[in-house]
């Protein structure tokens, strides 16, 4: 790796456009991920109607990711184990852009699913748009994970304590 | 990429799995962990790409010996009544993109070489409606002069019961 790499990711401007990149995505997460969690079997319908899936796995999906949303949108938006959330993140991002890839492939008329179970509203019908969406998010999870590796929130204060002892 | 973030990954992962786990098993509304009844997902609706023209129940054209008449209703709807001379081409719903669409350009060759002027195509009016969708398509498949009967093979025989219309 270049010398000029290693000045351009350790610029410290990183830290602040991190923490904001950071809040916005964990915001997102937290609120993707409540209808999810609350109502597992809608969400449950809305990974079936992708047809991606085979059958056995739906369910469980169903109710493991929310979770995954919500402990990575916590843990980024703290700040604490930063660059794993955001590795998780930029995951499930990717197979969020699969899935909408393939229905968009399919032609399926549907909602994506990603805030609210289509059965509850109609107004998130994937698009074009939504991809575009889905790859600014995982664009920003892959800048915290490359750029923000000294993130601002509980990961510096436990770096900064180390370093006193 | 330092291996402790795949770690703290799978960790938090693995976490997550506990939890759902948990939480599923206490609540009341929980689902089962593996899923073994088929979903009833909504069915994806095939896309119409091309202009669909409509044309009254009452239009010359369907008398005009110089067009074609398609039936896109179910095969059994037109085996108890359909338009004289009509063609059956029963629209399926269920159908993939690709496979309708293969089949509409196979009906617009056959169209292409009848050396008929006019497709009216007629489904069985409702919405949406199987002779609309027939007409977009044959229309995207490079068919000129196609045209769909508003209210399709009800508001034919509304039309005019006498030319032995639909059901």
């Amino acid at each position: 790796m270049s010398r000029s790499w290693h000045a351009y990711v350790d610029w410290p401007g990183h830290r602040w456009f991190g923490f904001a990149a950071r809040i916005y995505l964990g915001t997102v997460f937290l609120l993707a991920c409540w209808h999810k969690l609350a109502h597992p079997d809608t969400f449950a319908l809305d990974i079936a109607t992708y047809q991606l899936l085979p059958l056995w796995a739906v369910n469980a999906f169903a109710l493991v990711l929310p979770w995954i949303e919500l402990f990575a949108g916590i843990l980024l938006i703290a700040g604490y184990k930063t660059q794993a959330a955001a590795w998780l993140i930029l995951l499930m991002m990717l197979s969020f852009i699969i899935a909408l890839l393939w229905a968009l492939h399919l032609g399926l008329d549907m909602a994506c699913g990603c805030f609210a179970s289509q059965a509850a509203t109609d107004e998130d019908p994937i698009s074009h748009l939504t991809l575009l969406r889905d790859l600014l998010w995982f664009g920003l999870a892959a800048y915290i994970l490359l750029f923000d590796s000294a993130p601002l929130g509980i990961d510096r204060l436990i770096e900064k304590r180390s370093l006193k002892q | 990429m330092r291996l402790s973030v795949l770690r703290d990954g799978f960790i938090i992962a693995a976490l997550a799995v506990v939890f759902a786990i948990a939480v599923n098993a206490i609540r009341p509304d929980g689902i089962p962990l593996l899923a073994k009844e088929e979903f009833d997902i909504y069915v994806p609706c095939t896309e119409s790409t091309g202009e669909a023209v409509s044309v009254n129940p009452s239009t010359p054209l369907i008398s005009d010996p110089s067009s074609l008449i398609i039936d896109a209703r179910s095969p059994s709807a037109y085996a108890r009544k359909h338009l004289p001379g009509a063609v059956s081409q029963p629209f399926d719903w269920l159908a993939e993109q690709d496979e309708v669409n293969d089949r509409a350009n196979q009906i617009a060759r056959r169209i292409a070489s009848s050396g008929k002027h006019h497709v009216v195509v007629y489904g069985d009016g409702g919405n949406p409606d199987s002779g609309k969708h027939w007409a977009a398509l044959l229309s995207a498949s490079g068919i000129r002069n196609v045209v769909y009967v508003t209210g399709g093979a009800e508001a034919l025989q509304l039309a005019d019961p006498g030319i032995g219309g639909a059901e």
